[in-house]
């Protein structure tokens, strides 16, 4: 365990600096819009700052961070009706790998069309590299529970690749659960 | 444990497997064939998750809009434009080579969280993460504790740490160019550093006090092809 800081302000600038990049890409894959990503951001932070010597374990400081700006994306979407857009190419042609790069784009696609319940864990595992209690603990629930949705997740992930036909079934699936 | 089981197990965290799921794994080959797929999967979404630009500056606005939210937009303005100048100056102005393996060392000695975190990451995902940065890294055989993109000096790098012979050891990639000569052993805090140049990035590898130069260069050397 790490000694507890409290409410510093330069460890809040050195953390909001750490983490800033891997934040937005979460709040971006949440929002699915840059310019919303970082105001949902922002103003996450900014909470997170008014109540930073709440946290007594620098170790859960990071989960904490995200679970901050998953409640912040929650917030803003209750507020009202922001219309959601889709990624747009330039994004896209951000994948990385181009030695597979049409696999890349068709994983991309297949991501968009997945339920929060299945997209959230995922990301929050392969984008934050948590484990599945790490993973609980931002979305709230047992780690039983986040086990049982992210092997759906992966299982519904791997048909859908698979089987172009099923995601459609799998999406409407998804989001009645 | 049976095949139904191992099945859901893997595909709740094919990374992380308990001792008697990693047992299960290397008896069978159509698990140990499945846990790879799942782990070529995750790679690619890995890849995919880092791959969008970060807004440029973010960091710095959020830093001023938390500890200033409540003075006047205009004063908001001119503060994010004096650091914007702040940051600016020594980029154009400083002597740039110096401060990249600075700015290294001294992100390392804060980041005192990185050093306790020790989650467990599969050599595959560091191997991929960090080759986004035209890196490879070898598997040395050392359990990999933690990876983090991280911001050092307005770059985004990679920074993970390893159970090395001597202890917990720091590695930091950076998009950036160091001095053009490897630096002596540099100091900041307690912590320790040595750096190595490779085509756009400079690596450094960071212990705590106690390490010496040469058994940073070896570790650097092994971890790095």
């Amino acid at each position: 365990m790490t000694p507890f800081i409290g409410r510093s302000t330069s460890h809040f600038d050195h953390v909001v600096r750490a983490y800033t990049a891997e934040l937005f890409r979460f709040a971006l894959w949440l929002a699915r819009d840059r310019h919303r990503a970082e105001d949902i951001l922002q103003e996450a932070l900014t909470r997170a700052w008014r109540n930073w010597g709440h946290v007594k374990d620098e170790a859960a400081r990071r989960a904490w961070l995200y679970t901050i700006v998953r409640n912040e994306f929650y917030r803003d979407a209750r507020k009202g009706a922001r219309s959601e857009e889709a990624m747009d190419d330039e994004m896209l042609a951000q994948v990385a790998d181009e030695r597979d790069f049409t696999r890349g784009l068709e994983l991309r696609q297949i991501m968009e069309r997945l339920p929060a319940g299945f997209l959230e864990p995922l990301v929050l595992q392969n984008l934050a590299g948590f484990s599945c209690e790490e993973v609980a603990q931002v979305l709230g629930v047992s780690v039983g529970a986040t086990m049982t949705r992210m092997s759906r997740a992966r299982a519904a992930l791997r048909d859908m690749l698979r089987e172009p036909d099923s995601r459609s079934a799998v999406a409407t699936k998804g989001a009645l659960q | 444990m049976n095949e139904l089981e191992a099945r859901r197990l893997l595909l709740a965290d094919p990374r992380r497997l308990s001792p008697e799921l990693k047992a299960a794994v290397e008896g069978s080959t159509r698990l140990a064939a499945f846990r790879d797929e799942l782990m070529r999967t995750d790679e690619e979404m890995g890849r995919m998750l880092t791959a969008n630009d970060v807004p440029e500056g973010l960091a710095e606005r959020i830093v001023l809009r938390a500890r200033y939210r409540d003075r006047s937009r205009w004063g908001l303005a001119l503060a994010a434009s004096l650091v914007a100048v702040a940051i600016a100056a020594p980029w154009y102005f400083g002597p740039r080579a110096v401060d990249v393996e600075r700015a290294m060392i001294a992100h390392v000695d804060h980041e005192v969280a990185e050093l306790q975190d020790n989650i467990g990451i599969e050599p595959a995902v560091l191997r991929a993460s960090v080759a986004a940065l035209g890196v490879d890294v070898r598997d040395a055989g050392y359990r990999i504790r933690h990876l983090a993109n991280c911001i050092v000096d307005g770059r985004e790098g990679r920074h993970f740490t390893v159970d090395g012979p001597n202890g917990v050891v720091s590695f930091l990639v950076l998009p950036a160019q160091g001095r053009s000569e490897a630096p002596e052993l540099l100091r900041e805090g307690s912590t320790r550093g040595v750096f190595m140049k490779r085509a756009g990035v400079t690596i450094g590898a960071f212990a705590q006090e106690g390490a010496d130069r040469a058994q940073l260069e070896r570790l650097m050397h092994q971890v790095f092809a």
